[in-house]
């Protein structure tokens, strides 16, 4: 496996968004048992954040050597 | 439901995990199993779900809302930052073989078998309320489902089964399927295919049984999550939709910090997610599956939670809502899917007891039975040829051990407790662990002592916080130890330490451990000399991913032993063959021969020992290896010389630092001699064509008059003398010629004889003169004489000063103006000198050759062409003569004159002065 520093600053990056969006006091703005389209907005919140956290998670977790590679290719196209 | 329905159900569901494992063993041992995928892994990593998660997590949300969630959401933060924690932990336990995090801490405090012990007792200890949990969810799903009445729903009947509590009958029953599953042979390097697949199996059948009653209660029962979530806020639950309101989310950020540290430090979750893992790769997929599952099964959590509460709001006595799981569907006569349900909350559960009790069993074997063993019957154990036998017996008895200390909990203490509280009493345990090892993979000062203290006093406050009031509130221990402190000193209550309230109970006791865990751990590293082996240990870890290509770093033996010691010795705890095997494929990848007498190298030892280290932990195979290597492990030095990356880069840069400068003033030396070098080459180039006209000139005109005298014996005798006093003249130019060289030749050398005596300056300066008459009238030059009288003597030769003043005044008739040539000659009295100048009214000397007018072989050219005149001696011979007098010359051009040439002669009674006062 090539590892690269950007993907642990990726990952660091991200940790520290999860921190501020699940703690307080972000989470005070959300944690509201109104409904949304019939959903509380703390569980549209607490579950879309988790489920966006995921999606960056595994966008940084792909494997971008080959990717680097071929963009590189497509640079020396004219 | 019949019980002996339920039973049958269940023991099916265990044998089908028995054969899935097994089927996988066997295909594993024939090909590379088609079980060692990505998936498989997430699903395993998935046995962070258990019981907990499948009842529990609905309790809590029917009582408090969304405070269910943290324990989630902290492991996916933690797989957040899967590439800089786990890659780093996994990477770690492939290069050292490690078997448990009990081996992982000891291995990295310099493989010392007490840290390895106190962190087995400590997971052990913490461990027991996490199984008891486990047990008391099966119990009384147990209860419910045979029970089955409309009161069973609100109260499980605790009525024994064949006359024995049903708690301890599913604890034995556990324990042996454990003791089958996990303990069939010895080698921790290989993994446990089967036990993985079974796991992961088990993570599909917890899950799809959770939809299914999340998908029953919440499009069955209601008309989808809008119409569940309008209904509960109608009946005023909407309490529920938030994060506990009357917290001020400490207990939310407690949660979430637990479970991040339970992921790592949990032994199961260690053992599954880093000692089990096939690929290093497969955690890309990993990082995010994992957490994404956590999301799925999360989904239903509160729905499900908020139908039980509707259902039973109205019920005389309230429900046990950590059995809604079962009871909502038993309440709508949803036999088939209660039992569904069971299945998965008994996957959920025997997946949790199985992994913990297999790591935990490998713990205790490894890191605290086996360095007992050696220490007090280690005899015995010496000569006992294969323990393969005792190590699978200690391991079978500790998980027999571990599922019994889980009930002995469960009895004193679980019965009136919900689930999750019980579950978070372990998660703050396995918390201890943190400072050792996210310290230990990035801090290399951490220190044996800092963690052994650490470990100890956060253990220590967690059994006073955390265990021993959960004893209390039992009736195990009097309950005014909650309420008044113990004897009744109030600052030592286990729920408000020091006086400190206002904190839920567990904010409270993480507090208190982790001060005093991270503290000591962190000044007593900084306080504590660390070992040769911490420090190599340290670096291993800290830096694996430079040291991982680099094997030739990790070997410490500095010690020799056979071959066949090491296959006699590994053999003893492996089994013989698959070490013979072992060793030859070894052999084979280094391109070696192996003899069974041949001393092994530090490789060999290394590869031996990391092979013991993963049947029995690296502090015991250390501890082996030390009875069979002679020899010591390598001193401090040596290791700070080996690991040190930075200090020797250091030195490395400053030694080359260091040849540079050397280099650079060798090569500014090399340079000078060299222009040096080419200068006298010029001069002495210059000097050989110079000499030889000069003595060719004369030999030319002695043959030409020899010849004629010679050819024509008639010369009349007046020409005849007049030819003859010619040869005279030149043979006597050439004498002079060579004299002269041969003067500066014997004075460089050292070999002159000087007669040195009292001579009067003035005396010598005239007679040089006289000797110059003849000179002067040839020229028509005009000396001016400047002699003071009473001049001091000077110590000097006489002839040799004589000649410094004819050298210096020739030349000085040689370069003065030809049409009214004046030369000035002066003596002038200083201080310590007597001071002799030659001025002349020539050109002067030009600045280039200002320089170098005084080598020898140096020749100006003269005043009107650029023939050079003279031999270019005379003034290099005026420099060592005034030199060796201990006098000075110089030039100077003077501003209205020519050049000006001065040298001085110390005078003689100075010199006597100088000598007395000595």
């Amino acid at each position: 496996m090539i590892r690269t520093g950007r993907k642990k600053e990726w990952s660091v990056l991200l940790f520290v968004v999860c921190l501020i969006v699940f703690m307080p006091p972000v989470l005070t703005i959300f944690d509201n048992p109104v409904l949304v389209f019939g959903i509380p907005l703390s569980i549209l919140f607490l579950f879309g954040g988790w489920a966006a956290v995921i999606v960056f998670t595994a966008v940084g977790a792909r494997r971008r050597v080959m990717d680097d590679t071929e963009s590189e290719r497509d640079w020396e196209r004219p | 439901m019949s019980g002996g329905l339920v039973l049958t159900v269940s023991f099916l569901y265990l044998g089908l995990l028995f054969a899935i494992a097994q089927f996988v063993d066997k295909r594993a041992e024939t090909n590379r199993p088609i079980t060692r995928n990505p998936y498989i892994y997430t699903l395993s990593i998935a046995v962070f779900c258990t019981s907990w998660t499948f009842y529990g997590s609905v309790g809590l949300a029917a009582n408090r809302g969304l405070d269910f969630l943290p324990i989630y959401l902290g492991p996916t933060f933690i797989f957040v930052l899967w590439s800089v924690v786990w890659v780093k932990i996994i990477r770690i336990c492939k290069l050292h073989r490690i078997t448990s995090i009990a081996d992982f801490i000891a291995s990295r405090y310099g493989k010392r078998a007490r840290l390895g012990g106190l962190v087995t007792v400590i997971a052990v200890v913490g461990t027991m309320p996490y199984i008891s949990l486990q047990l008391k969810s099966i119990a009384t799903s147990f209860r419910i489902l045979v029970g089955s009445s409309e009161t069973t729903l609100l109260t499980a009947p605790s009525d024994p089964i064949f006359f024995i509590d049903t708690t301890l009958i599913v604890a034995i029953a556990l324990a042996l399927f454990a003791i089958l599953f996990g303990t069939r042979h010895i080698d921790a390097s290989e993994h446990h295919e089967g036990l993985v697949a079974a796991i992961a199996f088990e993570s599909v059948v917890k899950l799809v049984a959770f939809l299914a009653v999340g998908f029953f209660v919440t499009f069955w029962l209601y008309d989808g999550f809008t119409d569940l979530f309008s209904t509960a806020q109608q009946r005023g639950m909407s309490e529920l939709f938030t994060v506990n309101a009357d917290s001020d989310y400490s207990l939310w950020m407690t949660m979430t910090l637990l479970s991040m540290a339970a992921i790592i430090c949990l032994p199961r979750q260690f053992y599954i997610t880093a000692v089990e893992n096939p690929d290093e790769s497969f955690l890309r997929k990993a990082t995010w599956l994992f957490p994404a599952y956590l999301l799925v099964i999360n989904i239903f959590v509160l729905p499900i939670a908020l139908a039980g509460r509707l259902i039973f709001e109205g019920q005389s006595a309230p429900a046990d809502a950590d059995m809604f799981m079962l009871t909502v569907p038993l309440f709508h006569d949803q036999g088939v899917l209660a039992l569904i349900a069971f299945v998965g909350g008994l996957s959920a559960a025997t997946s949790m007891v199985i992994v913990a009790s297999i790591a935990l069993s490998t713990m205790v074997c490894n890191d605290l039975i086996m360095p007992l063993l050696l220490r007090w019957r280690w005899l015995n154990i010496s000569k006992n040829d294969d323990l393969t036998g005792l190590l699978l017996t200690i391991r079978r008895v500790s998980i027999l051990l571990v599922l019994i200390l889980g009930y002995v909990y469960y009895l004193i203490a679980s019965e009136s407790y919900s689930l999750v509280t019980i579950g978070l009493v372990s998660f703050a345990a396995a918390a201890q662990f943190t400072p050792a090892i996210i310290g230990g993979i990035f801090w290399k000062g951490g220190s044996y002592r800092g963690a052994l203290a650490g470990l100890a006093l956060g253990f220590v406050i967690w059994i006073y916080c955390l265990l021993l009031p959960s004893f209390a509130q039992s009736g195990w221990l009097p309950i005014s130890f909650i309420e008044q402190g113990p004897w009744g000193i109030t600052l030592l209550k286990p729920y408000a330490l020091f006086g400190m309230e206002g904190f839920d109970r567990l904010t409270h006791a993480l507090f208190w451990s982790m001060l005093v865990n991270i503290g000591a751990y962190w000044s007593l590293s900084l306080l504590s000399q660390q070992t040769a082996i911490e420090r190599i240990q340290g670096t291993l870890f800290v830096d694996v991913f430079g040291h991982s290509d680099d094997e030739k770093d990790s070997r410490y033996w500095r010690g020799s032993a056979t071959i066949a010691d090491l296959q006699q010795l590994v053999g003893r705890f492996v089994g013989g063959q698959r070490v013979a095997e072992a060793f030859s494929s070894f052999a084979a990848s280094r391109d070696i021969n192996l003899r069974v007498s041949q001393t092994a190298d530090a490789t060999m030892l290394d590869f031996a020992e990391k092979m013991l280290a993963g049947a029995i932990g690296s502090a015991t195979a250390r501890v082996m290896m030390g009875s069979v290597v002679k020899g010591e492990i390598v001193g401090l030095d040596e290791v700070y010389r080996i690991l040190d990356e930075t200090s020797q880069v250091i030195e490395y840069s400053h030694r080359l630092e260091q040849k540079s400068a050397e280099l650079e003033e060798a090569t500014t030396q090399l340079r000078n001699a060299n222009e040096r070098l080419k200068e006298l080459d010029g001069l002495k180039d210059h000097f050989l064509s110079m000499v030889s006209h000069e003595l060719r000139t004369p030999l030319t005109s002695l043959r030409a008059f020899g010849e004629i005298l010679a050819d024509n014996p008639n010369v009349p005798l007046e020409e005849r003398t007049q030819f003859l006093n010619v040869i005279i003249k030149e043979s006597q130019r050439l004498t002079r010629l060579i004299d002269q060289l041969l003067d500066l030749a014997r004075m460089e050398a050292g070999q002159m004889d000087w007669s040195l005596d009292e001579v009067d300056m003035g005396g010598a300066v005239k007679e040089a003169l006289a000797a110059l008459e003849g000179l002067v009238q040839e020229n028509s030059v005009h000396l001016d004489i400047d002699i003071p009288d009473e001049l001091p003597v000077v110590r000097a030769d006489r002839d040799q000063l004589i000649q410094v003043v004819i050298n210096l005044v020739s030349n000085a008739i040689k370069y003065c103006d030809k049409q009214q040539g004046t030369i000035k000659v002066t003596v002038s009295l200083e201080d310590e000198v007597l001071l002799v100048n030659v001025l002349d009214n020539g050109k002067g000397i030009g600045e280039e050759a200002m320089g170098q007018i005084f080598e020898k072989f140096h020749q100006s050219t003269g005043p009107g062409d650029n023939k050079p005149e003279g031999s270019g001696l005379g003034l290099a011979i005026c420099r060592e003569i005034v030199t060796f007098l201990g006098g000075e010359i110089w030039v100077t051009n003077d501003s209205d004159a020519g050049a000006s040439f001065s040298f001085t002669i110390p005078r003689a009674d100075r010199l006597r002065e100088r000598l007395s006062a000595e």
